[in-house]
């Protein structure tokens, strides 16, 4: 093969991704712009049936003033955006414990704690969403331990609430934030905070001052993760979220129970720009960490 | 890896010398190995409630209802398992659940499984060509490719879904739709598991040494390159495999009426049958999953923490 030839390679996976992620990324973003349809409003149409005429001629931003205004999505966007940074602390809080365990302790069945961790990881959210049930519902788990402990049920129907919604998402997070920490306390230079220790440090400025600064970038890339993930995936949510709006279950219902898909188009294109800022905030942050860290 | 070092801080760390500072690293440790563990609890308390479900009748259970809804509307397909209900009444443990869940959503097992091995084969094919080109040779917009193929791990699946349906709408009633959605979710796994492996060590200077002996392209590829790529693909297809089987947030609105995947027949038995079906249909997917699990527990513990990381 002629060495001119060789980045052709790359071809096939171009043309996969351009035609089936940019420009249905792109089709997306037009037709949200182009007025909400669905049976409501009986004025459904063909998915996508709108020449380019018809759509130039019917340009306007109704649906993401109607995303942005009406009191329902507004409330969604809060608990979405509410429920991802839970899940975010709550996982990097948790997830600090066993990470440690794994790089600092030796024990037998380590092997088998570490493949334990990792169990959820392959998980779909709906059996995240069936096992959040399981364990806090209306006769879950840890309520029927409660009741058989103190004689009341409590933390029954938690499963249905935002703290739920949290626990569950942070069920599903464990591998990863685990792993993430676990790959950046491995890096740690334990002579630094040896030196610290010697200077006189306490045991609270030698974490705050020594290794949370040195596990920023990898806390920060555990944040952006468990951000995108609990944006994203609405399968946990479609079982458990009953109570409260949230807006991948409100796309799920404007498709399924309305038809509506231009105004679906414009709730996914707010939780896009969402996710994709924050990603890259998140990285750039990150970034810019590793660079003072060089220094 | 230092760990020597690291280990001999430790003990200095932790040594005999009795200090404030040394009993609450203590008592910091003894909270690192409770939480851990109440995780550990965590994990396995749901899983082992699904195995058990699985098998018992609402006898064993003390709990009412053993049929959901979905149970009366399956009553054709299921036939004679329906009959068979009244009879398992009496008895503790059953198998009833399990032979219900095959019977009823064994089509969408078997679905699942094709579209994990066709996943696995496909972002084989294209994602190891794709990043030894990516790796090997500089080209215009080499950065950018590899971003937006990484793009689906941080947008919301539902979006994709959303997106593919208005875009191919002439596609939507066919199955590769569905294996779309799989293949736009997996290739960023295969991509970054084999593409750390290239960047991680000087292939370029192997193959021109192989290059310089007189070895062509193919030669290169076939006795060089690809020996070295065996475990990162390993590893890639399985990671493939594994997330291929639980993928729902995609494929739940990609999905026709004739071809459904299994987690989204878990979907349906979540909503519609009781308890003990729901357990055994989650059974049955933990079991499916298990073997690829161990597999990646054993060859891969790096590239699956790599891989696993934002991208």
């Amino acid at each position: 093969m002629k060495r001119a030839f060789a980045p052709l390679l790359v071809l096939p996976l171009v043309v996969f991704i351009v035609v089936f992620l940019l420009y249905p990324l792109a089709y997306l973003a037009a037709n949200s712009l182009v007025a909400g349809g669905g049976v409501l409003e009986g004025r459904t149409r063909a998915v996508g049936a709108l020449t380019a005429g018809q759509w130039w001629a019917g340009l306007t931003l109704e649906n993401y003033v109607k995303v942005l205004t009406d009191r329902y999505f507004v409330e969604s966007l809060l608990h979405s955006v509410m429920l991802s940074l839970g899940v975010a602390i709550g996982s990097v809080l948790l997830c600090l414990a066993p990470a440690w365990v794994l790089v600092r302790a030796e024990f037998p069945g380590k092997r088998l704690f570490r493949a334990i961790l990792t169990v959820p990881m392959a998980f779909s959210g709906v059996i995240v969403g069936f096992m959040a049930v399981i364990m806090l519902g209306r006769w879950g788990v840890v309520p029927a331990f409660l009741h058989w402990l103190t004689g009341e049920a409590y933390l029954s129907m938690v499963a249905y609430t935002l703290s739920g919604l949290v626990v569950a998402y942070i069920y599903f997070e464990i591998p990863r934030a685990t792993l993430t920490l676990e790959a950046a306390i491995r890096k740690f230079d334990f002579e630094l905070d040896a030196a610290a220790r010697s200077l006189g440090a306490t045991l609270g400025q030698r974490f705050w001052y020594v290794l949370v600064p040195l596990l920023l970038p990898a806390i920060i890339s555990t944040v952006a993760l468990a951000f995108a993930v609990s944006m994203g995936s609405f399968g946990v949510a479609l079982i458990i979220a009953k109570k409260f709006n949230l807006l991948p279950v409100d796309i799920f219902l404007e498709i399924t129970g309305y038809a509506n898909f231009e105004f679906a188009s414009a709730l996914c294109v707010v939780m896009l720009v969402i996710t994709l800022a924050t990603n890259l905030y998140l990285r750039r942050l990150g970034e810019r960490l590793y660079v003072f860290r060089q220094r | 890896m230092s760990s020597v070092s690291a280990n001999a801080t430790a003990a200095v760390a932790m040594g005999r010398g009795v200090s404030l500072t040394s009993i609450s690293v203590r008592v910091l440790s003894g909270v690192a190995y409770c939480v851990s563990g109440l995780l550990v609890l965590a994990i396995l308390s749901p899983i082992g409630i699904s195995l058990w479900g699985g098998i018992t009748t609402s006898r064993a259970m003390g709990t009412a209802s053993e049929v959901g809804p979905g149970w009366q509307q399956q009553a054709g397909k299921a036939g004679d398992i329906f009959a068979e209900r009244t009879r398992v009444q009496t008895r503790y443990f059953t198998s009833l659940w399990y032979r219900y869940v095959l019977r009823v959503y064994g089509g969408t097992i078997l679905f699942t499984l094709e579209l994990a091995l066709l996943s696995v084969v496909l972002t084989t094919a294209i994602g190891v060509a794709a990043s030894y080109a990516l790796v090997r040779y500089r080209f215009p917009a080499r950065g950018l490719i590899e971003e937006v193929v990484l793009l689906p791990m941080s947008i919301p699946g539902i979006a994709v879904a959303i997106a593919l349906i208005q875009a191919h709408r002439t596609i939507r009633p066919f199955w590769y739709i569905i294996l779309i959605g799989h293949l736009l979710y997996t290739m960023p796994f295969m991509l970054r598991v084999v593409t750390n492996t290239l960047r991680s060590f000087d292939f370029v200077a192997l193959e021109q040494a192989a290059a310089s002996l007189g070895a062509s392209w193919w030669q290169r590829m076939r006795w060089v390159v690809l020996p070295n790529l065996r475990h990162a693909i390993l590893v890639g297809s399985l990671l493939v495999f594994a997330i291929s089987l639980g993928e729902f947030n995609a494929s739940f609105l990609l999905n026709t009426p004739t071809n459904q995947t299994y987690p989204a027949a878990l979907y349906d038995t979540y909503n519609l049958d009781s308890f003990q079906v729901s357990s055994a249909a989650t059974t049955i997917f933990m079991v499916m999953l298990l073997p690829a699990l161990i597999l990646l527990q054993y060859i891969g513990g790096r590239e699956v923490g790599e891989a696993g990381q934002a991208a």
